[in-house]
């Protein structure tokens, strides 16, 4: 079956992407870029790289630019997916593990544009797919944090057995989600499985305001793995 | 050991990760067989059994109703989610209708079971909804249609939501339900 991913170039869309090739045919990424830091359903940090990440995998990317309002993002991603069935597409990934405002959503427009719809990170145990993230090589940074404690100095760190263990102690101790389910951090993939070329980022910045952060990716290319 | 059934379009799917794995997450041990390599053996085998639900838009399913006949004469509990319910309500003379509900929805009990009480909320992902058999007794019903149901003298349920999110306190009630007698449930 020929499917295209909803990407926002993060772990968790990466992840669903490397779960989905493994039994399907991906055609196309999906990326809808919100110019909303605060959209319901599109993860901000750096989205506009994903052009860069599509390039890296060797697909075609669909991009769709939307203002993040709360349910008229939607009417851009159904435009977003319109445009992706040029591809043949019969059915979409998303990376969705638990956010039942993300998968109803999007399971409705799947529904309305007659596509099959595939979740496959859905409902599992989050510290299990950071360690899968890990073990199966994706090398992922954190693009932002936006809840207590986490700081500065977690900005642009690589997802590694360290990062994981600092972030257990944290679910434990203040209740936040181990993968970042529940927003407190946003990733972005330099490399991967799938990726034919790795992404070097040469220049970023990092913004923090208070409680929270971005590590804004300014300079970034493909080199040779 | 609980078997679970996959019903999904295919073995192993991309979909097994969606509608079997939580629902493995929530009944430990359990064993999964694909609809398509189910034997009487395995009915035999297991102390209880679930049929798992499957993808919007997956229908496959209904072209294997006659696979499901051993549902007439088991003892062992069974519950059925969503596809699981269509299942057990065709294979008891029932019928499948058209109705659509995604996401979450209110579920009013109507009569008092071992699986759930009162007024809760539960996930739903559905373009069909399942008549009620003769010889089963409605559980509870949501605005659209009937959404539990319990055959009178055995212990076979189905619900059309799906308990594995955000109601797999459902799942551990069933779980409690264990094949009265020994191996050899059919």
């Amino acid at each position: 079956m020929k499917l295209g991913v909803l990407f926002s170039g993060g772990k968790d869309s990466c992840l669903a992407c490397h779960r989905a090739m493994q039994k399907n045919l991906i055609v196309c990424l999906i990326s809808v870029l919100s110019k909303n830091d605060e959209s319901y359903m599109f993860h901000t940090p750096n989205i506009s790289l994903t052009e860069l990440q599509a390039k890296a995998m060797g697909l075609p990317l669909v991009r769709k630019e939307t203002e993040g309002r709360k349910e008229e993002e939607l009417k851009d991603l159904v435009d977003a997916i319109e445009e992706a069935k040029m591809h043949g597409i019969e059915g979409i990934v998303t990376g969705a593990i638990d956010s039942v405002y993300q998968s109803t959503r999007i399971q409705r427009i799947c529904n309305r544009l007659g596509l099959y719809c595939f979740n496959p990170l859905w409902q599992a145990d989050q510290k299990a797919l950071m360690e899968e993230v890990i073990s199966s090589g994706f090398d992922a940074i954190v693009s932002g944090v936006f809840a207590y404690p986490l700081g500065r100095e977690m900005l642009g760190r690589k997802i590694d057995s360290k990062l994981l263990d600092e972030m257990m102690e944290n679910s434990k101790r203040y209740g936040i989600s181990p993968s970042g389910e529940g927003g407190e951090i946003e990733t972005f993939v330099r490399d991967g499985p799938m990726f034919r070329h790795r992404i070097r980022v040469d220049g970023a910045r990092k913004v923090f305001d208070g409680d929270s952060g971005i590590y804004r990716i300014e300079k970034a290319r493909l080199v040779k793995k | 050991m609980t078997m679970l059934i996959d019903v999904c379009m295919e073995k192993d799917s991309l979909w097994k990760h969606e509608f079997v794995d939580p629902v493995q997450r929530a009944a430990p041990g359990s064993r999964v067989v694909h609809m398509s390599d189910v034997t009487e053996q395995d009915i035999g085998e297991a102390d209880s059994i679930i049929i798992c639900g499957t993808a919007l838009m997956d229908n496959e399913y209904m072209k294997h109703w006659n696979d499901f006949g051993w549902l007439k004469r088991t003892d062992v509990p069974v519950l059925g989610i969503c596809a699981g319910a269509h299942i057990i309500s065709k294979i008891f003379g029932g019928s499948i209708c058209m109705s659509n509900e995604i996401g979450m929805v209110e579920i009013r009990v109507t009569e008092r079971n071992d699986l759930f009480r009162g007024t809760f909320h539960a996930y739903e992902l559905h373009n069909s909804a399942a008549s009620l058999p003769r010889g089963f007794i409605a559980l509870a019903e949501s605005d659209k249609c009937l959404q539990a149901f319990r055959h009178a003298s055995k212990d076979i349920y189905g619900v059309l939501f799906h308990p594995e999110v955000r109601n797999t306190g459902t799942i551990a009630r069933f779980l409690e339900k264990k094949k009265k007698d020994g191996p050899g449930g059919i």
